[in-house]
């Protein structure tokens, strides 16, 4: 009997866990509707840490954001929303309107990595990486015809190339070039300190590379090439 | 006898003519006051002799090529062979440079030359007046505040013995450099007329320290007439037309001076205006297409800001939309010419005021600063706000939208002004928590795949090396796949050619051999009985004097049993 009930809280637990999570994202849908931002912002955010952030989440956290009028924010979760989600019509349109906010023009807001591995536009990372794989086994396939299929051999394999780079440079951004967004409008300064002399500010919205964080200031270089520190409390990761 | 005699007197005085004229080496330079990367010539010459020159190993010389000329003689019956080996070098050390005796080894034996001392002196960036090539290097401020516009400018100056130049492009560090139109011109100094050319760059410190801009290579290929010098025939003022003359190229190289600059930081900015990011001076003001409009239009507001400095840098305080009206952006534009100060011209900002309900409001006041380096003070610019009253209703949102776009339209038409983007909501929420490839990838998992499928492949590839006949196993099936398919064939000999193919293919695939060498090493007679069947089959008898099936049959065996 006792083995018994056992049993069942473990097999209940383990159903129970994903009901729960929905419960909260169903919650955080309904105080949306109800114009409670903060509240939803709270809950998809408490289901991105105890779950796993996905595209859908990030466009809903950069919605909430967007209401309350922090659009610097708000850009920032759509530009991560940007790397999970397939090419968004919704997503693509969102953007669009916060960046007329922040009167940003998006399409000048890329770097040279940005531009040259530009799949990330189109397709998630997830499938890019599904992708750079299948054209590796393809082109290992190809390799074993000899004096055969030349020409495929010679686009799989340039395109396997090509793919295997990308999702290097989609990781690499994970842990070493990490990018930013620039969430209040900020002072740009020449040392990890606000003591010292100030070289430029930036607008809300702007896109910086961060080069590392230290005493709560963080490195910056932006789009135009022009390195600096910026107070971490006015920078949000992507 | 009187013949021999003579003869031997013929012979005597040929061979007396070779042993009066002393062999010899000499070695020379064409110049021996040079300058570091300047090249010269050092010429080794070798008389009445033949042999081979090459110079040895010298400290602080490089050799860069080398030509050889030789050149014979008959003066009042004496002859003389010359031959010269000249040296291109480059001196890349100061200080005198001995070139010590060394020998040469001739037909004649070997000869010592002489030595030779070369002074090299350091390279400067020439003389005014009276070298043929000189540059200097101008910066407009060398101690300017952290993103204030210098000018760097390089000045060449050459005259008409320089062929060509060409410079190292300079790294600018610590600046951001942008480089300008090059500017060319004359210009008399001295007695000589040069040709001015000026590379000029605007560089935009941005880091606060001090250090040099480095100096600049630069390289000119000049080139000159001289007289044939190995001739004295040619010394004769006749040939001093340059048509008789012979044209010589040398490689100068010269550096320019280096510059020392001190950027400084912006001194500390007591005003909490907004920083505008622009070091310089700037003016700025503001104003409207109309002071009142009808609740369906919208109103156009600039800020036009002129001034000189870093202007393609300039940011604005933000102005909001509220409740009475919205605030739409477009993109500034620039109009800047570059100058030794930086960019000089005007910035204007256009934003398209749409109003919300009718009434009077006011945009509010913009306040903003920027440092003027001139001054060295922080200064402060405030744009009066601007008041403006809406009259009429607002219709609903979707027909007011489209009134004003009309509008928009025709204004655009009008005053070339761009039409603003109306788009004030967002798409809603995405209900679905996740969908497929949503989610971060594991790229972990993604590498392990990786490796797997690179170490299958490598095992794949070692497998097939040590053991190929599991994979030969493919062609007895392919060829039997083959077999069967000429054996619902009719009778006709071009179906024998098949089968034979079809057996030859796969004994070539399989032991390296065609089937009859392959065949003809067995002592099985029915095979041997089975090849001449398919011979006569192939070459003898009628055309359909046989029986394919059988014949298919029985390779089919063949190729199991093999």
């Amino acid at each position: 009997m006792f083995r018994k009930f056992f049993y069942l809280f473990i097999l209940s637990g383990f159903i129970l866990s994903p009901v729960c999570a929905f419960a909260d994202f169903e919650k955080a849908l309904k105080f949306y509707n109800d114009n409670h931002y903060e509240k939803a912002v709270e809950l998809f955010q408490a289901e991105a840490d105890n779950f796993k952030l996905t595209g859908e989440l990030a466009f809903n956290i950069g919605n909430c954001f967007f209401k309350l009028e922090k659009y610097g924010q708000a850009f920032q979760w759509y530009k991560k929303a940007e790397k999970y989600l397939f090419y968004d019509p919704d997503l693509k349109f969102n953007m669009d309107v916060c960046n007329t906010k922040l009167s940003v023009n998006d399409k000048n807001q890329k770097f040279f990595t940005d531009k040259l591995f530009f799949l990330r536009t189109y397709f998630s990372e997830f499938f890019i990486n599904i992708l750079s794989l299948v054209f590796f086994c393809l082109f290992l396939f190809l390799i074993l015809f000899k004096k055969k299929f030349i020409i495929f051999k010679i686009i799989t394999g340039i395109l396997s190339f090509y793919l295997i780079l990308s999702c290097i440079n989609y990781f690499l951004e994970y842990t070493i070039f990490k990018k930013g967004v620039v969430i209040t409008d900020s002072r740009i300064y020449s040392a990890y300190s606000s003591k010292s002399s100030i070289l430029f500010s930036l607008k809300e919205g702007s896109f910086v590379k961060i080069y590392k964080c230290e005493k709560g200031f963080c490195k910056i270089l932006t789009i135009d090439g022009k390195p600096g520190w910026i107070d971490k409390s006015g920078l949000g990761f992507i | 006898m009187k013949r021999v005699l003579f003869s031997s007197i013929i012979i005597f005085l040929i061979f007396l003519n070779s042993f009066c004229f002393a062999s010899g080496a000499a070695i020379r330079a064409d110049r021996t006051d040079v300058k570091t990367n300047e090249t010269f010539n050092i010429i080794v010459s070798v008389e009445n002799a033949k042999g081979s020159v090459s110079l040895p190993k010298i400290d602080g010389l490089k050799v860069l090529s080398s030509s050889t000329n030789s050149s014979i003689r008959i003066i009042n019956g004496k002859r003389e062979e010359k031959i010269i080996y000249t040296f291109n070098v480059l001196p890349v050390k100061e200080g005198k440079i001995v070139i010590p005796p060394f020998e040469v080894e001739t037909n004649k034996g070997r000869f010592k030359t002489n030595s030779l001392e070369i002074n090299v002196s350091k390279t400067d960036a020439g003389i005014p007046g009276k070298d043929n090539f000189f540059a200097r290097a101008f910066i407009s401020d060398s101690s300017p505040y952290v993103s204030e516009a210098v000018e760097f400018k390089i000045v060449i100056y050459s005259d008409e013995s320089v062929l060509k130049i060409g410079f190292e492009e300079p790294g600018f560090k610590n600046f951001k450099a942008e480089r300008q139109d090059d500017r060319t011109y004359s210009k008399i100094i001295g007695n000589k007329t040069y040709t001015v050319s000026e590379i000029v760059y605007s560089l935009y410190p941005y880091i606060i320290t001090n250090g040099d801009i480095a100096p600049v290579r630069i390289e000119a290929q000049t080139g000159r007439r001289a007289a044939r010098q190995n001739n004295p025939f040619f010394n004769d003022p006749f040939f001093s037309d340059p048509g008789f003359s012979t044209f010589q190229t040398s490689k100068k190289i010269i550096f320019t001076q280096a510059l020392p600059y001190n950027i400084k930081e912006l001194p500390k900015n007591s005003l909490n205006s907004f920083f505008s990011n622009i070091i310089g001076r700037i003016s700025a003001s503001a104003d409207m297409d109309k002071k009142t409009i009808s609740a369906d239009d919208f109103i156009n507001y600039r800020i036009r800001v002129k001034g000189i400095g870093n202007l393609s840098d300039i940011k604005l305080p933000e102005i909001y939309s509220t409740d009475d009206f919205k605030v739409y952006p477009d993109n500034p534009k620039f109009e800047l010419k570059k100058s030794s100060k930086g960019e000089e011209g005007e910035v204007v900002f256009n934003y398209a005021i749409v109003p919300s309900k009718s009434g009077t409001f006011e945009i509010p006041a913009l306040k903003f600063c920027f440092f003027d380096p001139e001054k060295e003070k922080w200064i402060d610019i405030e744009i009066e706000k601007k008041i403006f009253s809406v009259t009429g209703e607002i219709g609903k949102n979707h027909e007011k939208n489209e009134n004003m776009e009309k509008k928009v339209i025709e204004k655009k038409e009008d005053k070339k002004i761009k039409k603003p983007i109306i788009r004030d909501d967002i798409i809603y929420l995405k209900e679905q928590k996740e969908t497929m490839f949503s989610s971060v990838p594991d790229y972990s998992l993604f590498l392990k795949l990786y490796i797997a499928t690179g170490f299958c492949f490598c095992l794949f590839l070692m497998f097939r090396k040590i053991s190929p006949s599991v994979f030969s196993k493919n062609i007895r099936t392919v060829c039997l796949k083959k077999l069967g398919s000429i054996e619902k064939k009719n009778s006709e000999k071009k179906n024998i050619h098949e089968l034979r193919f079809v057996l030859n293919n796969y004994f070539l695939e399989k032991y390296g051999e065609t089937v009859e060498t392959f065949i003809s090493k067995t002592d099985d007679d029915e095979i041997k009985k089975y090849l001449s069947e398919l011979e006569f089959a192939e070459f003898s008898g009628k055309n359909t004097d046989f029986d394919l099936k059988n014949l298919v049959l029985k390779g089919k065996n063949l190729i199991k049993r093999f």
